[in-house]
């Protein structure tokens, strides 16, 4: 609760839970229809009824960066959960069953680190064709090794701990030692890594998409609303500028809950 | 043998040299020349082939009319056909035979001497690439062989008419190559080609740069040029500048001398007197939804008149294209040879269109898309750039109820989805210096068929252009062809694309051929 | 002898692990690239000319060969992967080019940009250390201690449009673009440098944080010793030791980072070469840089690792036991650590800790 009287924590709770609202009802906020254009509106800066300007066919930036919170965050939140179901499931059982399978699978986790994400994400791309769900997949799969480590590394620390031991002789069967004790235990320190690596897969996805790899126009997604202002940075800087500072605002706050997250432990 | 006492003779001439030349500027010219003599000029996009003759790429046919010459020059004004490395040239009645007479002491830049027998090489090898060079295979469309005279005069046979051929000879795609590069490969040919233009290749890094030399010697420019002789600065160094904004920046900061592709949205702050914009219309198609009617929606054409009355060109131009363009008015852009009015048809009228639709049975949902027997009245554009324009398309279609999706891919994509014919419609144009991108646009025999139709009125017509000789009957056919296409909507123009490119205005000499390719054998930097 | 034995007992499995990780990233990038749906040659075809569909099977088939995309997948693996050892990554479906060779022209490009970047993120955060430990003033020590979360957050596209924007354009100070004026490479760097920083700057700081908690510091200030001399002679030593232990994970958030910094920047470079290949489905580039970027990270990390172990006593005394086979404490430090570039320190070495203390 002392959190709370922080003023840092609750500016980024706020930020967030604009975001998260945005994502759920943008019409609730938008105040423009963000696929309708006013011709003679276009490149407007901000102002008290565009508030973060018009771009080259006259929407709203303003009301396309409320639209564009949904395929943004969904889609890194997808990521995040691909990393920690593939993770999870990769490291739990690697690290339960331990000997051989474990090290190889170990070996691979290996190799899942030593390639960038954004190249591992961009391999995913270019097999599975261009949209944000391949995207996801792919950034996904970058932060599945990091989840696979801290899972195991749980698993391995639990398995040894006396109650477990305790339970294995009172013959409980495996499967509920790994239901009651093994992952209650090891959700901790996941859910503190899933919280740390979705602001990383916030700035994957929207990287990805400023590189064109992402949804297709009109749809707004915030690293193609920069990419697609970034030829009018010299006459239009809010087009590009302001989806980027969002994306900064958000990713801030997402990583300062994390690391409240990370503290509370 | 020529080439040989040419050499000698330059070599000879090499202690007057210096005094030669400043005299040749001062007799020729009128006292042209340059203060700088590199010229740093910004492309927009990697050339990924040197070959002039098998790319299709603009950037690529505009970094290699530099390197080679042709055998004809087209005026860009009046498109009137002059000699260039041919001095004399002819044609048969049927336009199945052209003659041409080459001019004396023209050389490649290894000094090989430009003969009958390389032109024949040149064409062979290039009708021989096929698919791999498209645009020549166009050009050459029916050709049989060259009848080499003797070493000056020779003859380019077809098996069918050919009206355009004269034209295709004054491009860059049949400008000629040395008999060296003929033999070379498709892949070796796109590193590097020895041409006989004003420039040689000196370096090319992908995706960084591409350095051309002046050639010494040089001394057999087209009567269409400023100057005669050398060209006037040494090199010209062409670095790749993918990104729009550092282009611009740029030249506004005086890293670039010229850059290529001037973004329309930069165009008012780069119309001050320290810089020099160059707008040039592209001829041929307009940027137009070309239409796939084999596809049950697009079919409805209805529904195909319906878009294109509610599309409004005025307000595309001006949101997304130049400040000197011009809103399309029919099937061909307004500075194509053959251009016929169709104004009246493609009238925006929004009303209009809903009451097409409304008659055809496509009733308003509640979601503002217009539905047919549970069919959403939704269709698909596919294309790989000018995504503004289909976004503009789009806002507007969306106001009488059709709901266009954008589906924008790769370029290698879009073509791949032309051989497979997946589309609804294509969201591109097609630059071409004749009408008779109609044809390979639309004739079920092209290479390049875009629009899917099953009209044999419109096939005939397309068919007949290009076998007749007879300007004033062909214009006829040309804009019968139109009037088909506008009518029935076969495609639906949005914007008459502008080329812009901008330079420092030092800069001076930039010319521009009939395709608005750059030419810049004339440039200079006046200080 | 007995110590020269330890040593080897310490590297060997280093370099077997080494071996292993380059060869199954070959192993799975290949993979990705050919069980996903789709022919890599008929999808780079089509890229390229449109014409897939209508190329006769038998020049498809003299292709194939060309580009080592012939035969099962079995066959074209084990071909691929023997031409790969003798250095040989094939041709460029898209450009015809080798890939060895298209790789060997944009990798000092990235590299000077990378190496800069680092220098930078290093310095600075070594800087942003001292002054914040040094300071007297609690105010400026939490404004600090502030500045790298968002350096970890800052998009790299934002801030290289802002940086190219303002010292490019608006003051003319420093060349926007590509590899002619040596200058250019100065604002890719920066704009490379701010996460790097930042993340170095959250492991080196908690180290030097640990360090001036150890008895000697204390003994130090016992004694008198001014806090610059301090932090110059002792800390600094103790703490930049450790911290380099993050190199390799440096190199690939770096290697990360180019493909959109060399697009804002319009750069030649590895970045770009990837992204241009995914655009043209070009699968042999894109199985070379994958190759030569693992490989980069991976001689970074040996190099990193092995040094660390030979010249840090306690991890030599620990690991030359018995119980040293399979990844050792460094590498799981820097992993944990780039999954968790993002702020914190605390969790982040506080969950790599727990691992290392499983594993060793």
């Amino acid at each position: 609760m002392r959190n709370l009287q922080k003023p840092g924590v609750i500016i980024a709770g706020l930020v967030l839970l604009a975001a998260l609202a945005a994502m759920l009802v943008p019409s609730l906020f938008a105040t423009h229809d963000p696929f309708e254009g006013v011709a003679a509106d276009k490149l407007l800066p901000p102002s008290e009824s565009y508030w973060f300007g018009t771009d080259h066919l006259g929407r709203d930036v303003y009301s396309r960066v409320v639209y564009g919170a949904y395929l943004s965050l969904v889609s890194a939140g997808a990521a995040v959960l691909v990393g920690v179901i593939v993770g999870a499931i990769v490291g739990l059982i690697s690290g339960f069953v331990g000997g051989k399978l474990d090290f190889v699978v170990m070996r691979f986790v290996d190799v899942l680190i030593a390639v960038p994400g954004v190249l591992l994400a961009l391999i995913v791309v270019a097999g599975l064709g261009f949209g944000p769900w391949s995207v996801a997949l792919g950034v996904g799969l970058g932060a599945a090794g990091s989840f696979t480590r801290i899972m195991r590394s749980q698993v391995v620390r639990i398995r040894n701990e006396e109650y477990v031991e305790a339970a294995r002789t009172l013959g409980v069967k495996w499967p509920s030692i790994l239901l009651e004790h093994v992952l209650p235990n090891s959700a901790k320190p996941v859910i503190a890594l899933a919280a740390l690596e979705l602001g990383t897969a916030i700035l994957a996805v929207s990287a990805l998409s400023f590189l064109g790899f992402g949804a297709q126009p009109p749809t707004p997604e915030w690293g193609a609303l920069v990419s697609s202002g970034r030829d009018f940075v010299a006459t239009a800087w809010w087009l590009s500028i302001i989806p980027g500072a969002v994306i900064l605002v958000v990713v801030l706050a997402v990583n300062r809950l994390a690391r409240l997250i990370g503290e509370e432990r | 043998m020529s080439s040989k006492t040419t050499r000698a003779m330059r070599w000879a001439a090499a202690p007057i040299g210096a005094l030669a030349a400043v005299s040749l500027l001062a007799g020729c010219s009128a006292g042209i020349e340059s203060a700088k003599d590199n010229v740093i000029f910004a492309l927009k996009e990697d050339p990924t082939c040197l070959d002039p003759q098998q790319t299709t790429v603009t950037t690529a046919l505009n970094v290699g009319r530099q390197v080679v010459d042709s055998l004809v020059d087209q005026n860009a004004e009046t498109g009137e056909i002059v000699p260039w490395l041919a001095e004399k040239f002819e044609t048969n009645s049927d336009l199945t035979a052209y003659t041409f007479t080459l001019k004396d002491g023209v050389t490649f830049s290894d000094d090989t001497a430009l003969t009958s027998d390389v032109v024949k090489a040149n064409l062979d090898a290039l009708y021989a690439m096929g698919a791999s060079a498209s645009l020549a295979s166009q050009y050459l469309a029916g050709y049989d062989s060259v009848d080499v005279a003797d070493d000056h005069t020779f003859t380019v046979n077809f098996t069918q008419p050919n009206a355009q051929f004269l034209q295709g000879a004054s491009t860059m795609t049949l400008g000629l190559v040395s008999e060296a590069t003929t033999v070379l490969t498709p892949e070796e040919r796109c590193q590097s080609v020895i041409g006989a233009g004003p420039f040689t290749y000196k370096s090319y890094v992908p995706n960084d740069s591409v350095v051309i030399e002046k050639r010494v010697g040089y001394d057999w420019a087209s009567s269409l040029r400023e100057h005669s002789g050398e060209a006037l600065v040494s090199t010209i160094e062409f670095p790749i500048i993918v990104e729009n904004g550092v282009r611009t920046g740029g030249l506004d900061s005086g890293e670039f001398d010229i850059i290529q592709d001037l973004p329309y949205a930069d165009e008012a702050r780069f119309t001050t007197d320290d810089f020099n914009i160059y707008s040039k219309a592209n001829p041929g198609i307009p940027n137009s939804l070309i239409a796939n009617t084999s596809r049950p929606i697009v079919s409805d054409a209805a529904v195909r008149q319906a878009m294109l009355l509610g599309t409004d060109r005025g307000e595309i131009n001006e949101l997304t294209g130049a400040a000197s363009g011009v809103q399309p008015a029919s099937a061909l852009t307004s500075t194509t040879p053959g251009f016929a009015s169709q104004a009246k048809a493609m009238e925006y009228d929004p009303k209009a269109a809903e009451a097409l639709l409304d008659k055809a049975g496509w009733t308003m949902g509640a979601d503002g898309i217009r539905e047919k027997d549970g069919t959403k009245l939704s269709v698909t554009v596919t294309g790989f750039y000018a995504q503004d324009v289909l976004e503009a398309t789009a806002m507007q279609l969306k106001k009488i109820g059709i709901d266009l999706k954008l589906n924008m891919v790769t370029a290698g994509d879009f073509f791949g989805a032309i051989a497979t014919g997946d589309y609804d419609f294509l969201g591109a144009g097609l630059t071409r210096t004749d009408p008779d991108a109609l044809r390979v646009l639309f004739s079920k025999d092209s290479k390049a068929r875009w629009g899917i139709v099953d009209d044999a009125e419109l096939e005939s017509v397309l068919t007949e252009q290009v076998k007749t000789a007879d300007p004033d009957a062909r214009a006829k056919l040309v804009a019968q062809a139109q009037q088909i296409v506008i009518d029935n909507a076969y495609l639906i123009p949005t914007l008459e694309t502008v080329q812009l490119h901008a330079s420092r205005a030092g800069v001076e000499g930039v010319t521009f051929d009939s395709a608005a390719r750059v030419l810049l054998y004339d440039v200079r930097v006046a200080e | 002898m007995q110590r020269t034995l330890a040593v080897l007992r310490y590297v060997a499995p280093k370099l077997i692990q080494f071996a292993f990780v380059i060869w199954a990233t070959y192993t799975v990038t290949f993979l990705l690239i050919h069980l996903l749906p789709g022919d890599p040659l008929l999808a780079a075809l089509s890229v390229k000319g449109g014409d897939a569909t209508t190329t006769d099977p038998e020049t498809l088939a003299v292709l194939r060969e060309k580009f080592g995309l012939d035969g099962s997948l079995w066959d074209q693996y084990l071909g691929n992967f023997l031409a790969a050892l003798r250095g040989d990554l094939g041709v460029s479906i898209a450009t015809g080019q080798p890939v060895d060779a298209m790789i060997a022209r944009a990798l000092p490009n990235t590299a000077s940009v990378a190496v800069l970047a680092l220098i930078f993120g290093v310095v600075t955060s070594v800087v942003l250390t001292f002054l914040a430990f040094l300071t007297p003033s609690r105010w400026v020590r939490q404004t600090l201690l502030q500045i790298p979360p968002l350096g970890v957050a800052i998009p790299a596209f934002l801030s290289g449009l802002v940086l190219v924007s303002v010292f490019s354009f608006g003051l003319g100070w420093l060349p926007a673009s590509g590899t002619r004026n040596p200058a250019a490479v100065i604002l890719p760097a920066i704009t490379l440098a701010l996460p790097i920083g930042a993340i170095f700057f959250q492991v080196f700081s908690s180290a030097v944080l640990d360090a001036m908690r150890s008895p000697y510091v204390f003994t130090a200030v016992a004694k008198g010793v001014s806090p610059r001399s301090i932090f110059l002679r002792h800390v600094l030593r103790n703490s930049l030791l450790p911290s380099i232990t993050i190199l390799g994970l440096l190199i690939g958030y770096l290697a990360g980072g180019t493909a959109v910094v060399e697009t804002v920047f319009s750069r030649d470079g590895i970045g770009r070469l990837t992204v241009d290949a995914v655009l043209a489905r070009d699968a042999t580039v894109i199985q070379g840089v994958v190759i030569v970027v693992a490989l980069v990270y991976s001689v970074v990390n040996l190099i990193v690792d092995v040094s660390y172990g030979v010249i840090d006593p306690r991890t030599r005394g620990a690991l030359s036991g018995r119980r040293s086979v399979g990844s050792a404490a460094v590498p799981a430090v820097a992993s944990a650590v780039v999954s968790a570039p993002a702020g914190a320190s605390a969790p982040a070495t506080e969950t790599a800790l727990t691992e290392a203390g499983t594993e060793s």
